[in-house]
């Protein structure tokens, strides 16, 4: 069953088409992978779906309804999460409290319920917080929750961010470029992670440059090359088509980290 | 009487012009409010006000004596009070500005005492009349001194390396850093170009009003006004803006409120809020 | 919620606190006192939209005004009792907080802090010329102080200072204690969350504008309740007390205190009510002095003492977020 459709997607900036004739789909419970070279457009792609650009033309539909235009947060809020390239934390704030706020659309009382420190209010931050720490220990954070998020290192900070977005409860996860700047070993992490993931019934869909991890993961990879989709198959075809060898001047390219 | 106030106007809308295409520069380049900008302005004035009244110095002279060592203040106070906080949260950035103005208008304060001073410019006495309209020379030197400026930083930007870099680095800033472009030398000429420019117009003003150390308060509203209005680091939005909220002012000022003249440029920013947050030349960009 | 240590500290805190008119006698420290509180009261709001949602309402003092001089108003013109008048001052100044956070709180970026420089000016201006109203220069004088109040068997006056300490610090402990709760709720959070990263916030699910302007309405709502008693307490009102440069101080109290956290106001407005009391004699060189105190602060304690003194302890008691 579709999860998610992009049909026709247009984005200009001025006189550039950052994006164009995308079309686009994940289907429920599959991981998908994104990949092209850079500035292909991979990063627009993800802005456009979940509401972060406006696309100059094109629709999306997510779970049987169009979310072409909607706002970030009401995105999320059907289910449709995202998470970062770069700064993927609240820096200033504890590990815990960072998962916290994923639990943002699973928490219903209003402020009113918090100053009187009604049941209800009580009930939910603390079933909030034993969420909070399940998520952390899926990801493999548990011990750090009182950890300024800007002090972890820089791997954990990755993770972090996935819990985040995890605690949120996505039906969709859009992983930006998960494994970026991590050595061989943290990988490892990331991919078992990302498997659990998926394993645990949420679909996925993943950009990332690394080929290896692509391989390990994707059922399914779609090339995108200056804007448009070159091509969409299993890992292995894509990684033999002499168009996308073309693209990425030579099989197994490996982006310098 | 309309066509004397536009004139007034656009007497101004230059000044405003003037200070507003620095702060949208460092606001471009820098993504920095930086709400010192009117005690730079002030600065100008002072520095005019000394350099003409007591060391004696023709009055252009002393201006453009006064945009170099302003220029220089401007430099400084990239390097000691900015720099420290690049990177981190906007707030920060803003509270450091807010500070900042404190201590160089307070330092004006103690350094110069409250009461307010007067420049003597050469063409103060002569008036022009034309059409009905009457406008001391002064005032039309400021004018042409704006118009010159702004022309002057249009072909600094677009014909020297140094400009080009500049623009390079609003547009692009790590594609910028990627060709070899020396990021430090950007921001700091840019607040030294930014400080120079306000002076002029502290400088310019100066004979026309009083100098005195909270005059940059106003200057620096309006200046906002201005570059919110033209777009957020956009200079010619800035140079646009700053003639049509001149302008405005003085018309508002004549036929609707004198004692409220200073609410015309809120007006204008809340109305473009409401309509066009991007401002005339701005992009709109989600998110 | 209490146990232990901190239960009996909180204790001590809470009979000290209401001991202290009866200790103290002498009208000068209790006039102290009482401008620390209400002050605070102010600071505490002032938390709420700048230090835990990021967004600079340079106003502060400019909504503090509105809710004094709504609250004279109401008391000499109508003339309403107090606690009539207070209630009033904090819908008026919300309304304001909801005009002028509307256009500029929706958008991201600098314009809600442009918004409020901006207002703030003309704000001055209106209580400066606005003579017919306001009073102009010479503002409103002859502000009655709340009416005596019958409660549980006791009578309170509140025209004494001592009097007037308890309604204060009622008032401030019910400021602090709503910043605590927004610390341990989803809308305090969310807030948090919006100051730190506002796209990772709405990438799960945060509405950005909406919590900002909640913020904002939470914030001007104890600004003007800050006003009122402001107003009702010294009994004159004129426009300097809610000028730029009194938003400035008390913008001070919470960079020093320490944004964003719990007991920093209160002691920001503590350290920037004595610190000018006390250097009387150097006042010239106090706005300067605060420029520089502010720069430096920002530089190398953003967080405030408050916030240093939590980093210098290292472990963070669960929620006390930032």
């Amino acid at each position: 069953m579709s999860l998610l459709t992009c049909f026709g997607l247009l984005k200009r900036f001025g006189g550039l088409a950052a994006v164009s004739g995308v079309n686009l789909g994940v289907r429920q419970g599959e991981l998908v992978g994104l990949i092209g070279p850079n500035g292909a457009g991979k990063t627009t792609v993800f802005n456009l779906i979940t509401g972060f650009l406006a696309p100059t033309a094109g629709r999306i539909e997510y779970a049987g309804e169009e979310i072409t235009g909607l706002a970030p947060h009401l995105i999320a809020a059907r289910g449709l999460v995202r998470t970062f390239q770069k700064i993927n934390v609240f820096g200033e704030l504890t590990v815990i409290d960072n998962v916290l706020i994923g639990r943002h659309l699973h928490l219903t009382t209003r402020f009113g319920h918090a100053l009187v420190q009604s049941r209800g209010y009580r009930g939910e931050e603390q079933a909030a917080r034993d969420t909070a720490l399940r998520t952390l220990e899926t990801v493999g954070l548990s011990g750090w929750e009182t950890r300024q998020a800007k002090n972890l290192p820089f791997g954990l900070q990755r993770a972090l961010g996935i819990a985040t977005a995890l605690a949120a409860g996505p039906r969709l996860l859009l992983l930006d470029e998960p494994a970026s700047g991590m050595n061989t070993e943290e990988k490892k992490v990331a991919i078992e992670l990302i498997r659990r993931i998926h394993r645990q019934g949420t679909t996925l869909l993943l950009v990332e440059h690394d080929m290896n991890v692509v391989m390990s993961l994707c059922e399914r990879v779609i090339v995108l090359d200056s804007g448009t989709i070159l091509m969409e198959g299993t890992p292995d075809q894509v990684q033999h088509d002499p168009r996308v060898i073309e693209v990425y001047l030579g099989p197994g390219y490996r982006r310098p980290a | 009487m309309f066509l004397q106030q536009l004139v007034n106007g656009l007497v101004l809308g230059g000044a405003y012009a003037l200070i507003a295409v620095g702060m949208t520069m460092i606001f471009g380049i820098m993504n920095i409010s930086n709400f010192a900008h009117g005690t730079i302005y002030m600065l100008g004035a002072y520095a005019v006000y000394f350099l003409s009244t007591v060391f004696k110095q023709p009055f252009f002279l002393a201006v453009a004596l006064a945009m170099f060592v302003v220029g220089l203040v401007g430099i400084a106070i990239e390097r000691i009070v900015f720099r420290p906080v690049y990177g981190g949260p906007v707030l920060n950035d803003l509270l450091i500005a807010l500070g900042l103005s404190f201590v160089l208008e307070n330092g004006a304060l103690l350094l110069w005492g409250s009461q307010t001073k007067s420049v003597r410019a050469p063409f103060t006495d002569t008036v022009i009349r034309f059409a009905g309209v009457s406008v001391t020379l002064q005032r039309l030197v400021v004018l042409f001194a704006s118009v010159i400026l702004i022309g002057a930083l249009y072909i600094f930007l677009n014909r020297t390396r140094y400009g080009k870099a500049i623009v390079a680095t609003a547009q692009n800033p790590k594609g910028a850093a990627l060709v070899g472009i020396d990021l430090d030398r950007v921001y700091m000429g840019t607040f030294a170009i930014s400080s120079a420019l306000a002076a002029a117009a502290g400088a310019l003003l100066a004979p026309l009003f009083y100098v005195f150390p909270t005059m940059g308060n106003m200057p620096l509203l309006k200046a906002f006004v201005v570059v919110v209005l033209g777009g957020m680091g956009n200079v010619q939005g800035a140079v646009v803006g700053g003639f049509l909220v001149g302008v405005a002012e003085s018309l508002g000022g004549a036929y609707i409120s004198s004692d409220y003249k200073n609410v015309f440029s809120f007006i204008i920013l809340i109305s473009v809020l409401l309509v066009r947050p991007q401002g005339l030349f701005g992009r709109s960009e989600s998110a | 919620m209490m146990r232990g240590r901190a239960g009996t500290l909180s204790l001590a805190l809470v009979v000290g606190t209401v001991a202290i008119p009866l200790v103290i006698r002498d009208a000068y420290y209790l006039h102290i006192l009482n401008v620390i509180a209400l002050f605070a009261i102010g600071v505490y709001g002032f938390n709420i939209i700048t230090g835990l949602a990021g967004q600079f309402n340079i106003a502060h003092a400019g909504f503090i005004g509105i809710g004094a001089y709504a609250s004279a108003l109401a008391a000499t013109a109508v003339p309403l009792p107090f606690w009539v008048a207070l209630p009033c001052a904090v819908l008026v100044t919300v309304l304001f907080g909801f005009l002028i956070g509307y256009p500029s709180l929706r958008l991201r970026g600098v314009y809600f802090a442009l918004t409020t420089l901006a207002f703030g000016e003309i704000l001055s201006l209106v209580f400066e010329n606005w003579v017919a109203v306001t009073g102009g220069p010479m503002g409103i004088t002859k502000i009655p102080p709340p009416a005596a109040v019958r409660f549980l068997g006791v009578q309170m006056a509140f025209d004494e200072k001592a009097g007037f300490y308890y309604l204060c610090v009622i008032c401030l402990a019910a400021a602090i204690y709503v910043n605590r709760q927004l610390l341990h709720s989803r809308l305090g959070r969310a807030m948090l969350a919006v100051r730190e990263n506002e796209d990772l916030a709405q990438s799960i699910g945060v509405p950005i504008a909406r919590t900002k302007m909640t913020a904002f309405l939470l914030a001007t709502a104890l600004l003007g309740a800050t006003g009122s008693l402001y107003a009702h307490y010294f009994r004159f009102i004129s426009p300097v007390s809610f000028s730029p440069a009194e938003s400035f101080r008390q913008v001070m109290m919470l960079i020093v205190g320490g944004k964003g956290t719990l007991f920093g106001p209160l002691l920001g407005a503590i350290i920037l009510t004595i610190v000018p009391e006390v250097l009387r004699s150097i006042e010239e060189y106090q706005w300067i002095a605060y420029g520089v105190v502010l720069i430096l602060c920002i530089v190398f304690l953003p967080n405030g003492l408050v916030g240093w003194v939590r980093d210098l302890w290292g472990t963070r008691r669960a929620p006390e977020a930032r």
